[in-house]
């Protein structure tokens, strides 16, 4: 029952096309819409809010609210497991980049066939930013992630944007922090001008190869990093 | 919950930090699924925390398929699947449901996976080994035993899919891509006006022997085929 309520909920915001941010009502209000009793309402809500769908806020003004979009909800759940995991140990840095490259070599490929000038665009902007910020960390990672994001939403496909998005929630920042970006800056920016010359020219092969270059140059500083790491400990 | 990493907005609950211990304790002490984490009495007094907040970590947990919690004497809060392979069946709920909502479309999720899996199998001829061809060989072997018997041809075919998923890439990535067999293929089959079994058989044959030549180019080649087949059955190509 409550898997058929979170499904018609779900069904709504769907097809009422709501946004993050936007109020669905209160939960009382939704059991009677629904014609539901207020605990199986209640459950379907939690159901949903664990998948990061909707949040329930107190208070007046308060009831429940759209808090993510679907895929961004689907997303969620990949970066909360897989960032549990990396903090306890259960997998290892060199692990998630083998998973990173399974991910995002399908993902350019598919962007090299859809991708559109304004998304072109968007990436020249990127990489502007990486250029423009060798000393200010904050902006160069703004722009890489920018990049990979825009990539993402290049292929047009949502079950391919979730399953990547958890790079930039959980394994990204940890890169960071084991490598440090002035090292790595030159390398990174002119790899990620080769993607966006593949992409710009709508070559699939082009834009495989030169993916692969630059995250196979980034599990190399991984696994460098984690052997320096180690070595020191 | 993942509350404790450097990238994380909002300062982690009482409920996050419950529930990233209990995530540490599973860890810590190398639980399978089926053990016994403890009871909620124990667990609530050994993190320090109460036992509502000790209830909605579990709460959580459960959520995601982590953990279970049983009843009655010898029961409480057990394992219920290892971390990836909670990680892969929380993800499939939520394909499910959004598949269930049209927010996904059976297109959307084959095209994602004839993005992923077609690399996969290539990494996989590549990386095989005799174990792992003894395995994926006894796999399609079982299938082909248990024709006419659909709903066995499909379980094997499911597992001969999510080797290729470990061979490929690795757990992580058999775990993430687990919603192509848990939800997809349910799905695609459930549209198929028929399904030719055989045919099915012996594809995944082809890209058997595809992988056990080691031949990378001829085995996503095949993979790309079977994958079209299905999607042609299904009319979803």
């Amino acid at each position: 029952m409550t898997e058929q309520v979170a499904d018609a909920v779900l069904t709504r915001i769907q097809q009422e096309r709501l946004q993050p941010g936007d109020r669905l009502g209160r939960e009382q209000a939704l059991a009677q819409e629904f014609g539901v009793s207020r605990p199986t309402m209640r459950e379907a809500i939690r159901l949903l809010s664990s998948g990061g769908l909707l949040r329930a806020a107190k208070g007046p003004g308060g009831g429940i609210f759209v808090e993510r979009t679907i895929a961004e909800g689907l997303s969620h759940l990949l970066s909360d497991g897989l960032g549990s995991m990396l903090d306890v140990d259960a997998v290892s840095l060199d692990e998630l980049m083998h998973v990173r490259i399974a991910v995002e070599i399908p993902i350019v490929r598919v962007a090299a066939e859809r991708i559109d000038d304004a998304q072109i665009a968007e990436l020249e902007a990127a990489i502007a930013s990486i250029e423009a910020g060798p000393h200010d960390e904050r902006q160069v990672r703004e722009g890489d992630r920018r990049f990979h994001q825009t990539i993402a939403q290049a292929s047009d496909n949502l079950m391919l944007q979730a399953i990547v998005g958890w790079v930039f929630d959980v394994l990204q920042p940890r890169l960071y922090f084991a490598i440090p970006p002035p090292t790595v800056e030159d390398v990174v920016v002119r790899q990620h001008r080769a993607i966006l010359d593949a992409l710009a020219a709508r070559d699939v092969a082009a834009a495989e190869q030169a993916m692969r270059a630059h995250l196979d140059h980034l599990r190399d500083l991984t696994t460098g990093a984690a052997a320096t790491t180690a070595g020191a400990s | 919950m993942c509350g404790l990493g450097p990238d994380r907005k909002r300062p982690p609950s009482a409920t996050d930090l419950a529930t990233a211990q209990l995530h540490a304790m599973i860890q810590a002490r190398q639980l399978q699924p089926g053990e016994r984490l403890g009871r909620e009495e124990e667990l609530a007094a050994e993190l320090g925390v109460s036992r509502f907040v000790l209830r909605e970590a579990l709460r959580q947990l459960e959520s995601t398929r982590l953990i279970r919690r049983m009843k009655g004497p010898g029961g409480g809060v057990i394992v219920a699947n290892t971390f990836e392979a909670s990680i892969g069946r929380s993800v499939s709920d939520s394909v499910a449901r959004l598949l269930n909502a049209r927010a996904l479309t059976p297109r959307e999720l084959l095209e994602a996976r004839v993005a992923i899996e077609v690399p996969l199998t290539g990494a996989a001829a590549l990386a095989v080994d005799a174990d792992a061809l003894r395995e994926l060989s006894s796999s399609v072997s079982r299938a082909e035993e248990a024709l006419p018997d659909g709903e066995r041809v499909a379980s094997c075919g499911a597992t001969f899919h999510r080797m290729i998923g470990v061979l490929g890439g690795n757990r992580i990535v058999e775990s993430i891509t687990a919603w192509m067999f848990d939800v997809l293929q349910p799905e695609l089959d459930r549209l198929s006006t028929r399904i030719d079994d055989r045919a099915v058989v012996d594809q995944h044959r082809e890209i058997l022997h595809c992988i056990e030549r080691r031949d990378a180019a001829a085995a996503e080649e095949a993979m790309s085929h079977h994958l079209e087949y299905l999607g042609k059955l299904a009319r979803v190509f």
